[in-house]
């Protein structure tokens, strides 16, 4: 059931998802002041879905993220100045919650420092392990 | 299970080396939707195994955690499951420790040294 030195792989899994986490909320942010015209799509949310690993009823293997687009259609705010604006003087922002996004990035980033730990206590256990018999 | 000491010091080490793997993957999953955190009680599949006479494999049960879970349906305790995998790190480190020290009263006893 266990391959060897199982425990590593499943917190780099981990440690995988939310990298991939924390680079999608990173995006996100980097992008939630991009402005088009109205007629254009803007930048759409990438939004990380996470799952556990393994088949239903077995052990688990780890988690795995996937990332989906949101929708792009954005929403217009009105900025006559900008010259992207149409006629009636609006632009379109991407459909980006900066908070929603703060709030994964602290998540993600909790959740890889866990990883990274039960790493150091998995390489402690292991190491001691080598010496059996030695 | 094998008897004698060192036959249940490897089935310790079995059955940390399952917790260790359910500890970490409740931990990966601390933030997937949905989850339902798994725990693994080998002492009391230990327990057992030494009671009975048999020399039936015996294996560590795994079990849903009852904890309730967040609005997200996931029920890991992260708390707990990092203490959960720091007690299984030393634990681990205790019996590998028992099982040198068994292989030094072997060795001594077979006419070598015993540090």
């Amino acid at each position: 059931m266990s391959s060897l030195f199982s425990v590593l792989g499943i917190a780099c899994s981990g440690v995988d998802a939310m990298q991939t986490w924390l680079d999608a909320a990173g995006g996100n942010i980097a992008n939630a002041n991009d402005v088009v015209s109205p007629n254009q799509k803007t930048y759409a949310d990438e939004l990380t879905l996470l799952s556990p690993t393994g088949a239903p009823g077995q052990a688990g293997m780890g988690v795995q993220a996937s990332v989906v687009l949101g929708p792009n259609s954005g929403v217009l705010a009105y900025a006559p100045n900008n010259p992207l604006a149409n006629a009636q003087g609006d632009v379109k922002y991407p459909q980006v919650s900066t908070s929603h996004e703060l709030v994964n990035l602290i998540q993600a980033q909790d959740a890889y420092q866990a990883n990274t730990s039960v790493m150091q206590k998995a390489i402690s256990a292991y190491r001691s392990g080598l010496t059996i018999g030695s | 299970m094998s008897s004698g000491v060192i036959g249940i010091l490897q089935f310790a080490i079995d059955g940390i080396t399952s917790q260790q793997s359910a500890t970490a993957n409740n931990i990966a999953n601390e933030a997937t939707p949905g989850y339902t955190a798994t725990e693994v009680n080998f002492e009391q599949s230990l327990s057992q195994a030494l009671g009975s006479s048999g020399t039936q494999l015996t294996q560590v049960s795994k079990s849903p955690y009852a904890g309730p879970a967040a609005t997200n349906g996931n029920n890991v305790d992260i708390g707990s499951e990092m203490v959960n995998a720091e007690q299984e790190t030393l634990h681990y480190q205790a019996v590998t420790e028992s099982l040198n020290a068994q292989f030094r009263l072997i060795q001594g006893a077979s006419g070598g040294s015993y540090q």
